[in-house]
């Protein structure tokens, strides 16, 4: 067994196994001991399945022998947000009320993960029913940064993005609504995702906002969430609302670089960030200059307006989903998350219909002002590295929706238009806590973002940083 | 908002879909939403009057590269 195989991507691991340079067991192994050393002090794992992932990973590595591989993951040791079903085992959703819910039917996006070969090592702590962008969790215990475990990891893929920061295992899904993947891999030092508005099947991921829910990986490496989209995107007849648009080869993608790029730097709003957010994007701008891409400056339609019609939307149908639950189980909720479902109850029709039928006019508007000067957009995510759990707890009260949205401030407008945005590392503070940014880009165009992001990180080495 | 929403307002919209809402419960719902339901009221009013919800795919693919 090799202990460095934790230090490699998903990716590279995928390669050595099948050049017969390493083994499915010792990957696991590898991930075990990780994972004996880490889990207590970030509480990532709601449950571990060590004998399922030893068989399997003993199962690849024969096939391996006889030169079958099941796909492009073939034996590597993955994870996934306890939001995702797998038929016959325990779904969580980071509740009380799912404690003991077993699923009857297994997610498109955990299928087609089997069927390129990938091993799955279990679930993984999240907010409660991912309504939440911290990574709080009143009923499993908070999941703790990496980096420094008094600190968030971020939500609602808490327990994704610290585990994948911790290499505990190679990547997981994370779900993203209003910020769930770009924040936690932000938070946390990892890449993150969060793909087109109908981009990956939702059909046996727990819904929040059937509007804005989104799938997505976080990862070591952009090439590894490059990999891991592709693999899970898609048509899915168990999803009408799964696009069929088709599925570029990402991964072929990223050799397309960065030369030549628009990069859009926004004149305001993703400006209101504090000095190490400053400095570090100020450092991205200037390696992807150095890479070929031509930075412009970028004005924003009214982000504020977005921002309202997002929480419109995900408070609505959040409201929904859960409306029967709000009135027969009350008390098994978190008093955050039933004080944000309350809130959603005094919504008006008409106004959460407004939400929805500007959507198409908004997001004409935003691609024409900003897409029509850039490629991509490079903001920040929020505007600061992790705060720590005590001071970032919202409990119920009146400034409930406000405390919780300087979380998302930068990243729910992107779900309301349905766009892709790809978190990336991009280096520390100096109190040694990671911050990232996002890349934003058109509709279905998460190739561009992929191939911007790549060859950042062929410049950089932010993400081969490894907590100790 | 020109419905002044307050805390039994916020109680008798609750109890119309199933739900109990103590009145702290309820002053927090009515609170925390005023400022987003006015800023939503606003945004809402300035829509076009033939902008339709069936329009976001059509408008997805257009904006795709």
């Amino acid at each position: 067994m090799s202990e460095d195989l934790n230090l490699l991507s998903a990716s590279e691991l995928a390669r050595r196994i099948r050049a017969g340079r390493a083994t499915s067991r010792d990957a696991v192994e590898a991930c075990l001991a990780r994972i004996t050393g880490w889990n207590e002090k970030l509480n990532v794992f709601v449950a571990l399945d060590a004998e399922h992932a030893r068989a399997a990973a003993d199962r690849a590595d024969a096939q391996a022998k006889r030169g079958r591989f099941n796909g492009p993951l073939h034996g590597v040791p993955l994870a996934h947000k306890d939001m995702y079903y797998r038929q016959g085992r325990i779904a969580t959703c980071g509740s009380k009320i799912r404690r003991d819910w077993v699923a009857t039917t297994t997610a498109t996006a955990l299928t087609r993960l089997d069927m390129a070969g990938a091993l799955d090592l279990g679930t993984l702590n999240m907010a409660e029913f991912a309504f939440g962008p911290t990574g709080h969790n009143w009923h499993l215990g908070h999941a703790r940064n990496a980096w420094n475990p008094a600190h968030i990891t971020g939500g609602s893929s808490s327990g994704s993005a610290t585990g994948v920061a911790a290499r505990m295992f190679f990547g997981a899904l994370g779900s993203d609504t209003g910020a769930s993947i770009r924040v936690p891999a932000h938070y946390c030092g990892t890449v993150g995702i969060k793909p087109t508005w109908g981009r990956v099947s939702r059909a046996g991921a727990m819904p929040l906002s059937w509007s804005l829910d989104t799938v997505g990986p976080l990862t070591r490496t952009v090439e590894d969430a490059a990999l891991i989209l592709g693999l899970i995107a898609g048509a899915d007849p168990a999803d009408p609302t799964a696009s069929s648009e088709s599925v570029p080869d990402y991964v072929a993608g990223l050799a397309r670089g960065a030369k030549g790029l628009r990069i859009g730097i926004p004149t305001s709003f993703f400006t209101e960030v504090d000095a190490d957010t400053k400095r570090l994007l100020g450092d991205a701008e200037r390696v992807f200059a150095s890479v070929g891409a031509e930075i412009v400056p970028v004005s924003l339609p009214d982000m504020e307006r977005l921002n309202a019609f997002c929480s419109m939307v995900l408070s609505a149908e959040a409201v929904s989903i859960h409306r029967e639950w709000l009135s027969t189980r009350a008390a098994e909720y978190s008093g955050q998350v039933r004080g944000r479902l309350e809130a959603g109850l005094m919504i008006p029709a008409a106004l959460y219909l407004d939400a929805l039928r500007a959507r198409a006019t908004m997001l004409a508007q935003f691609t024409e002002k900003v897409f029509s000067v850039c490629d991509l957009m490079l903001a920040s995510v929020t505007d600061s590295a992790a705060p720590t759990i005590v001071e970032s707890e919202a409990l119920p009260g009146p400034d409930l929706g406000a405390k919780l949205g300087r979380f998302t401030k930068f990243t729910r407008s992107i779900n309301y238009l349905g766009l892709p945005g790809l978190t990336v590392p991009a280096g520390f503070t100096a109190a040694g806590l990671p911050i990232g940014f996002q890349l934003v880009g058109r509709a279905f165009d998460e190739a561009t973002l992929f191939a911007a992001g790549h060859a950042y990180q062929q410049a950089t080495s932010w993400h081969d940083r490894v907590p100790v | 908002m020109t419905t002044k929403l307050d805390e039994a307002t916020a109680q008798t919209i609750a109890a119309q879909l199933g739900v109990t809402l103590d009145a702290e419960a309820a002053r927090n719902a009515a609170l925390s939403m005023a400022a987003l339901l006015a800023a939503a009221d606003g945004h809402g009013r300035a829509l076009a009057f033939e902008a339709e919800p069936g329009a976001y795919p059509a408008a997805q693919r257009r904006g795709k590269r």
